[in-house]
């Protein structure tokens, strides 16, 4: 083998091998930093934001109260109303987070 | 003089074993060691745990990305935007910048306590608990503390969003008198 292949083959694997540690480290703080678990283009996570298969999604993500206007009873009134949407998707999802789901019976412990 | 001393002494002990105290209830708790039945449940139970423990950490994070997702939607167009429009129009409330305020601080938290909840969680599913049923019984309790803090957060943010909605209710019902 000439020189310049042997120098094309060190490159070649410089390239991997800083490519493989930069990822590794990258890897590593998006884990420890704990976005991991907030990140909603992992495929297990079902963000309502990156979905379009609900109207009632579509409306509570594309409304937006003006920030522009008069301060009236009429507009105060649109406020109340259009942020119960939001609200409502709330109150679905019922007492998050609740001790049930890790008690001792629930796990069969 | 020597008596004096051994009172010093004594108080010194007495001080320093009061102050101790909190430590040696906190390693007391975490000492405390799993019922024996438990530990047998827990090492013949082991795959099914772990199995109905992941069910549970992904309704969570479903549950955390539509409960974020909502909580960014009424900050994003709705406070945020609602007290915009309060300045424009030279008005000040110090109920709604303070409702602002509370609401982006407890997001902030919720996110923190789900991620160190999340993160305990994990710890848990890699206890092996066949071998280690002790240690996989005090990291779940670790995990439902933790769980608690977050299901808090979220009932924190909760009210929150009500009395801002009252304080709106009330400005549109009494314009003059909370405009100042």
């Amino acid at each position: 083998m000439n020189r310049g292949g042997k120098n094309l083959i060190i490159l070649g694997v410089l390239s991997i091998a800083i490519a493989a540690a930069t990822s590794t480290v990258s890897l590593y703080v998006y884990h420890k930093s704990g976005d991991i678990y907030l990140d909603c283009s992992l495929p297990e996570a079902d963000c309502p934001s990156a979905r379009s298969d609900s109207e009632e999604n579509n409306r509570e993500n594309t409304y937006s109260f003006s920030d522009s206007g008069n301060i009236d009873e009429r507009a105060l009134t649109e406020y109340l109303n259009e942020i119960q949407t939001p609200i409502t998707m709330i109150q679905k999802l019922g007492k998050p987070f609740n001790d049930d789901a890790l008690s001792d019976k629930s796990l069969g412990i | 003089m020597i008596k004096r001393k051994k009172l010093v002494i004594f108080a010194c002990l007495a001080v320093f074993s009061f102050s101790m105290l909190p430590f040696f209830s906190t390693f007391a708790e975490e000492s405390a060691t799993t019922p024996k039945e438990k530990q047998d449940s827990i090492s013949t139970k082991c795959s099914s745990i772990k199995q109905s423990l992941k069910r549970v950490q992904n309704s969570d994070k479903n549950t955390r990305v539509s409960l974020g997702s909502s909580f960014q939607t009424i900050s994003n167009n709705f406070i945020t935007p609602l007290n915009v429009r309060f300045l424009k129009n030279n008005q000040f409330n110090s109920d709604l910048n303070t409702t602002q305020t509370d609401y982006a601080e407890a997001r902030t938290e919720f996110n923190q306590l789900f991620i160190s909840y999340s993160q305990e969680f994990e710890e848990l599913l890699n206890i092996d608990c066949v071998n280690n049923p002790d240690s996989f019984y005090h990291r779940l309790q670790s995990v439902r503390n933790k769980r608690t803090e977050v299901a808090k957060s979220v009932e924190e943010l909760k009210s929150i969003i009500e009395k801002h909605v009252s304080t709106v209710k009330n400005l549109r019902n009494n314009p003059r008198s909370e405009n100042e």
